[in-house]
């Protein structure tokens, strides 16, 4: 480490803690004191800034398009078999919810593939006709009943 | 956010759907997996917003993304397609072994400071993303990893040293 010096004579995590604002009020008074008196826990302290600033410069990354499309969809429920209602009202409901996520305007679909690697259920919606309304029919294949048993 | 209550898990999605997929995103480096990650935990929001007890709602929450994020670790390393590192070595090996180009172009990204965070222990790296990628406090990060407070301290300062040293 920096200092052959034991940890305990200076603060140590306790840096961290300081420059996140997690220590009590007495606690942050003695930090604030020893700081003031000891060039290696102020190095210590500059090193945490830097790598604390680093880390909140990493952009926060919007979802990607495998998450979003621009095409408004609406994708209404109908019963098509029982083994399929679970998984499409989940789908459904996460699309929705997906969209609530994307920005003004943008409507959110999960991509087919997507849906059927996590669920076992292909679903898609219609990323070419805005607006369309489509049924939950359309959404799956021919090939659901493997799909939702795989 | 608990005095909020009741949420919908449609407003837990528009309010940290994104936050998920970074937190996933960091973590992994990855962002096919962040995907799926995103999706595995609204789902159990979904079931388990019925069963939630007023308290740390980001607690709660982040502790079922980590069980998520962690699940999905698990699954990988029984059929190994992805790069999903738990310790420098590991990462370190995939890298070496045919992995896709999107994985490198996507390391690329945020180049150095991802890099290091992947080469990272996964304790370390997860009490640092949770405090300076998504912004919980200790308090938050300590019921979501289920650990003492003082040991978020402690490994979000070693994790932080640890980077430092990797960081020029």
């Amino acid at each position: 480490m920096s200092s052959e010096r034991p940890l305990a004579l200076h603060l140590g995590e306790v840096v961290s803690a300081y420059l996140d604002g997690e220590l009590p009020p007495l606690e942050r008074r003695r930090a604030e004191s020893h700081l003031a008196g000891c060039d290696l826990c102020r190095d210590e302290l500059t090193d945490m800034m830097f790598v604390r600033a680093r880390l909140r410069a990493l952009p926060m990354l919007e979802l990607p398009p495998e998450l979003t499309t621009k095409a408004p969809v609406v994708a209404p429920i109908y019963r098509r078999a029982k083994v399929l209602v679970g998984a499409a009202a989940a789908a459904v409901t996460m699309v929705l919810a997906l969209a609530a996520m994307a920005s003004p305007g943008d409507v959110v679909a999960l991509s087919g593939n997507e849906f059927s690697m996590t669920y076992g259920a292909r679903a898609s919606l219609d990323q070419n006709q805005t607006g369309r309304l489509v049924p939950i029919e359309n959404l799956f294949f021919g090939d659901i009943d493997s799909g939702v048993n795989g | 956010m608990s005095e909020t209550f009741p949420l919908t898990w449609e407003e837990v999605a528009r309010s940290h759907g994104r936050k998920i997929y970074n937190y996933a995103y960091r973590l992994s480096g990855n962002p096919h997996d962040a995907n799926d990650l995103v999706q595995e935990v609204l789902l159990r929001v979904r079931s388990g917003l019925a069963e939630y007890q007023p308290g740390s709602f980001e607690g709660w929450l982040w502790r079922i993304t980590r069980n998520a994020f962690l699940d999905e670790v698990r699954k990988r390393r029984r059929r190994p397609t992805l790069p999903f590192p738990d310790d420098s070595d590991q990462v370190l090996a995939s890298f070496s072994s045919p992995a896709p180009d999107e994985v490198l172009a996507d390391l690329r990204l945020d180049d150095d400071i991802q890099k290091a965070l992947s080469d990272l222990p996964y304790e370390f790296r997860e009490a640092v993303v949770m405090c300076d990628v998504i912004g919980l406090s200790y308090e938050e990060i300590s019921i979501a990893v289920a650990i003492p407070v003082g040991t978020v301290r402690s490994r979000i300062h070693r994790g932080r040293r640890l980077l430092r040293e990797r960081l020029t």
